[in-house]
């Protein structure tokens, strides 16, 4: 029995390194055009704006919470950013004015669990509705081409944020290099500092936290203003990589970043995972997309097969942390 | 040496005893988990608290040790009152508890768990190598054997996982006041009588106890005083050699 639990053990830890070097092998396999270095260039350059979602909501999970805002954020900032460009405000200003909307935001979610001990999930879902509404009265359902709005006051689209959102550096894309960037401060401040030990310690066992003098409500509300944060911050990104506002802009950003964070290891059950681990999941989603296109299967079979992982991550996950609790 | 018959007499209101508790009550939801609980206690001393379940030992211990907060009535360290501080204030002031079910974190691994809430950083940065260290230093001294520090706790025996837990208490300044509930529950008798051992050696180093426990026997073997709770009410407080195990039972049982 005590081999069982090693293994599984062993499996639920590694299980999302495991899944991507087999689907790796797999797609070798299938597609003569998936082991190039301009395939992994692709792989790496579609989940480099939502990786960064990926990280912020990474810290919530940890703390046992729960984020449904997150696209909700991620839109109206990209709304933000692109009514700020276009009435030629500058870097500086959209970058704070998306930080600071999602700090925000986050801080709200934040109390209103901690505080008004209202369910995680039901709260920013709240929020999500609340935030769709804003940013329905504020666009009032129009976009914003920020090429048109520009050209139209003679003005000409910010070669700064040409360079954010489609430049490179040396080969990389500059968005990849943000996204790695961001990764490693996370990294960074989950693993090496004091708060970051916190966050697990209050996902693991918050009542313990807090016997042992952790302010686990305060780590709680900050995991939010992070998630919160980083959401605002990928909400510039997306409007300097699209280039445009629609009302679609990360129509696409919640049910994906809780794909990658679970199938990434992060276990929803909290105390878990990490930026590695969404690192691995992000990759995990992007490579699968890209080996199915690669291999010519149908679309569906991608949402399919993501499912099937899913199901299988979690199922792992909650399997062992039920053996552990019960043994 | 009878360090229990001088704690009995009231102090000068200048000097001040390491914890007085005064007239505590708790309710939760309409239940009086304690009605009016007073004692003091001095350096170097061992209290057993004793009573039936439910008669408010944990609920007592748990708002000394800052997890609670009292509805009425005073409790102060050192001449401090606590009122609204939380454990980690308490725990500055030198008092530490060990809980009943050890309030470890069970996916966290033995340093992170001994150190919870208490890391040692360098620089801003956790430093776990140090950390790692003083953890093998530490289960040393509390004489268990654990062979890898980076495994969960949860894959650890009853008895590593009561090592990890009172192991916290070395960490940081050394305690004044130690709370312990129900730290024999559940060890063998080798473990227990290890941790009675512990509880003597740390007397002699005048750190003082205060020590819950359904089994008599270890109260009689390490402490100098006992309190036996009913109700939410003391109902006894003598000195552990002025009484029988018989009369402790009786006052727990209410029977007169």
């Amino acid at each position: 029995m005590i081999l069982f639990r090693r293994f599984l053990e062993v499996v639920q830890e590694h299980s999302s390194w495991l899944l991507l070097v087999v689907l790796s092998v797999i797609f070798t396999f299938l597609s003569g055009a998936f082991l190039t270095f301009q395939n992994f260039v692709n792989i790496l350059q579609r989940p480099a704006v939502i990786g960064i979602v990926c990280y912020g909501f990474t810290f919530v999970i940890i703390g046992k919470g729960f984020d449904l805002s997150i696209a909700s954020t991620v839109g109206l900032t990209s709304f933000l950013t692109a009514k700020i460009i276009s009435m030629n405000g500058g870097l500086i200003e959209a970058i704070l004015a998306c930080i600071g909307m999602g700090m925000l935001i986050g801080c709200v979610n934040g109390v209103i669990v901690t505080k008004l001990r209202i369910n995680s999930i039901i709260a920013t879902l709240g929020m999500m509705m609340a935030l769709t509404g804003i940013k329905l009265i504020l666009t009032q359902g129009h976009n914003i081409y920020i090429h048109d709005v520009l050209r139209s006051r003679d003005k000409v689209f910010p070669l700064w944020l040409r360079f954010i959102g489609s430049g490179t550096i040396g080969p990389v894309p500059t968005l990849v290099v943000i996204n790695a960037a961001i990764a490693i401060i996370c990294l960074v401040i989950l693993r090496k500092t004091r708060f970051g030990r916190w966050v697990y310690l209050v996902g693991a066992n918050e009542s313990a936290a807090f016997l042992s003098g952790v302010n686990t409500k305060l780590i709680r509300i900050l995991t939010y203003v992070i998630c919160g944060l980083l959401s605002g911050l990928a909400g510039f990104l997306l409007t300097a990589e699209l280039e445009v506002f629609t009302t679609r802009n990360a129509m696409d950003y919640l049910m994906p970043v809780m794909l990658a964070v679970v199938l990434g290891g992060t276990s929803p059950l909290g105390g878990s995972g990490g930026i590695i681990c969404t690192v691995v999941g992000t990759v995990i989603v992007a490579l699968v997309r890209n080996g199915l296109i690669l291999t010519g299967m149908p679309y569906y079979m991608q949402e399919v097969l993501l499912g099937i992982f899913f199901i299988s991550v979690v199922g792992v996950d909650v399997y062992y942390r039920r053996k552990i609790s019960g043994a | 040496m009878s360090t229990g018959e001088s704690s009995f007499k009231r102090k000068a209101s200048s000097e001040s005893y390491l914890l007085e508790v005064e007239n505590v009550c708790k309710n939760f939801s309409g239940i009086r988990a304690l009605r009016g609980v007073s004692f003091s206690m001095e350096e170097s001393e061992v209290i057993g608290l004793v009573g039936d379940n439910g008669a408010g030992k944990s609920t007592l211990m748990k708002i000394v040790s800052g997890a609670y907060f009292p509805d009425s009535g005073r409790i102060s360290i050192k001449g401090k009152e606590v009122k609204h501080l939380g454990p980690g204030g308490v725990r500055e002031l030198g008092v530490k508890m060990v809980y009943q079910d050890l309030a470890l974190a069970d996916i966290l691994d033995v340093p992170k768990n001994i150190f919870m809430g208490m890391e040692i950083t360098k620089f801003g940065i956790l430093d776990d190598r140090k950390m790692n260290k003083q953890t093998r230093a530490i289960l040393k001294r509390l004489k268990t054997t654990i062979k890898s520090l980076r495994q969960p706790v949860c894959n650890l025996s009853g008895g590593q996982q009561h090592a990890v837990a009172i192991g916290r208490v070395f960490i940081g300044k050394a305690p004044s006041l130690l709370l312990l509930d129900e730290p024999t529950a559940g060890l063998g008798v080798e473990e227990s009588g290890k941790l009675l051992d512990l509880i003597r050696t740390l007397r002699e180093q005048r750190i003082s106890i205060i020590l819950i426990s359904h089994n008599l026997d270890h109260i009689f073997q390490v402490a100098d005083r006992i309190i036996v709770l009913r109700n939410g009410e003391k109902v006894g407080e003598r000195l552990v050699k002025e009484i029988s195990r018989k009369e402790v039972v009786e006052m727990m049982l209410g029977v007169v």
